[in-house]
């Protein structure tokens, strides 16, 4: 496995890069769009705004290389603003365009002050944006083969992941929906997939064991 | 589930405490704690380099590389932050948020700056406040040591509108004491904010915890020196959170 991650000049990499150097492989920050083609696995991380994100990432001429090596099949993930560039555009920025592997749009979650359901059911705790914290992830039953993709073996139903976000993708496809975590009112898209590409709401690189189990689940990955 | 944040004073690599920000000591090596925390299962970390105000600029780079190395929850630096490319130092070290308080206050456009930069995610607004009347409290900068003459309540609303994504609020009276946390001061700045707050200073024990969270409308915990010399632990601090009508 050849595993790249992105470095196109946003985000927190290191800590991605740690996370996949811990569980044994060894990444390569790609800076050269034209390297993309040397690795079999690349992370996309992103925090920011999605048109920030998405504007560094056309103008350093990674996005045709990333649809160029969408089209090889080989594997690809994307974090946080990394996954929700996966789809079609984001009402954070309705100029940038996304990749558009995901069919949908990103959209700002609502905040709530009064009582609202929560996964342990009712409660006064008011809903807060951003959305930081840890949360679990429940599998998308509408899903029609309800595949994990292998991202989630060993992973347990009860393990949280860390969120840290302000919009959340809502995917047209729920074939393309593979988890979704409750905030508030809120149904979060957490994981998402599409053939051999992969976004997470969350960051693995910072859900201890539970984020390292899907980095070394992706990274071993064909 | 309300977040448990292993809160860490330090000077250089090394882990110190003092009460009510004076009297300050050495409690040991830094990461050996972060070590243990992380093992215990802690959500996040926040490292406030404690000389770096004196200076005017971070020296925690060598500690941030070390703990990012094996311990992968989000830690949040502060702690001399002034500018923009104070931020992407501490960010390109391993950090995934920073905390300022003094920068902020001297300058707070600095605020937005770094929320249209790096996202709002990103910016801990640290405020350390000292009770000056009933419900009244005052914001005090470079550790507690300087009165600024600002209204807390103010100070938290105008942070919220200039980007910060979050609030680390400090209540200096209670800070080191074991006395529990200044649950008027949390409830009044977490009950307007419409972002998260980070109660910090005088956690003692369980019932101060369920305070914090059910009375104070903590959204988040940050602990200090009961995690330290091991008053309260990790299995403790969580069941009373599970306990808690908010928080659980």
């Amino acid at each position: 496995m050849k595993v790249g991650i992105l470095d196109y000049g946003v985000g927190n990499i290191r800590s991605v890069f740690n996370a996949v150097r811990h569980v044994g492989f060894d990444p390569i920050l790609v800076s050269n769009p034209a390297e993309l083609e040397n690795h079999s696995h690349i992370i996309s991380p992103g925090v920011g705004s999605f048109g920030y994100v998405v504007q560094l990432f056309t103008e350093k001429g990674f996005k045709d290389a990333v649809n160029q090596y969408l089209l090889t099949g080989k594997y690809y993930l994307g974090i946080c603003v990394g996954m929700q560039m996966l789809f079609q555009g984001s009402d954070e920025s309705p100029e940038a365009q996304g990749l558009g592997v995901m069919q949908g749009q990103v959209r700002k979650m609502v905040t709530s002050d009064g009582v609202t359901k929560s996964e342990g059911g009712q409660s006064d705790k008011r809903v807060k944006l951003p959305h930081i914290g840890w949360s679990k992830i429940l599998l998308n039953s509408g899903n029609r083969d309800n595949s994990t993709c292998g991202l989630l073996d060993a992973v347990n139903s009860e393990d949280r992941f860390y969120f840290v976000h302000t919009y959340a993708a809502d995917p047209d496809l729920s074939d393309q929906l593979i988890a979704t975590t409750q905030y508030g009112e809120n149904r979060i898209a957490s994981l998402v997939a599409h053939e051999n590409t992969f976004g997470t709401q969350f960051h693995p690189e910072r859900s201890g064991q539970a984020g390292l189990k899907l980095l070394s689940n992706f990274c071993h990955l064909g | 589930m309300t977040r448990i944040i292993g809160r860490l004073d330090v000077k250089g690599r090394r882990l110190i405490k003092g009460i009510q920000y004076e009297g300050v000591r050495v409690i040991g090596d830094a990461l050996d704690y972060v070590r243990k925390y992380y093992a215990s299962g802690i959500d996040e970390l926040v490292y406030i380099d404690a000389v770096a105000s004196l200076y005017g600029r971070p020296s925690m780079d060598e500690l941030l590389k070390d703990t990012v190395e094996e311990v992968f929850v989000p830690v949040t630096a502060g702690g001399g932050v002034n500018t923009v490319d104070d931020v992407r130092s501490l960010l390109s070290s391993g950090a995934d948020k920073v905390a300022i308080n003094t920068g902020a206050i001297r300058n707070p456009s600095l605020i937005s700056e770094i929320a249209d930069r790096f996202g709002s995610q990103c910016v801990v607004i640290s405020i350390q406040a000292k009770q000056t009347d009933t419900k009244k409290w005052e914001a005090y900068v470079e550790c507690g040591r300087e009165k600024t003459g600002i209204d807390v309540i103010e100070w938290a609303r105008k942070v919220e509108e200039l980007g910060a994504g979050e609030i680390l609020l400090t209540a200096i009276d209670k800070d080191g004491t074991y006395r529990g946390g200044d649950i008027p001061l949390v409830r009044q700045v977490s009950e307007f904010a419409n972002i998260p707050v980070i109660a910090s200073g005088g956690i003692g024990s369980s019932e101060d915890v369920s305070k914090l969270i059910d009375a104070g409308y903590a959204d988040a915990l940050a602990i200090g020196k009961a995690l330290h010399f091991e008053r309260l632990d990790m299995v403790s601090i969580r069941q009373a959170i599970k306990n808690t009508k908010r928080g659980g």
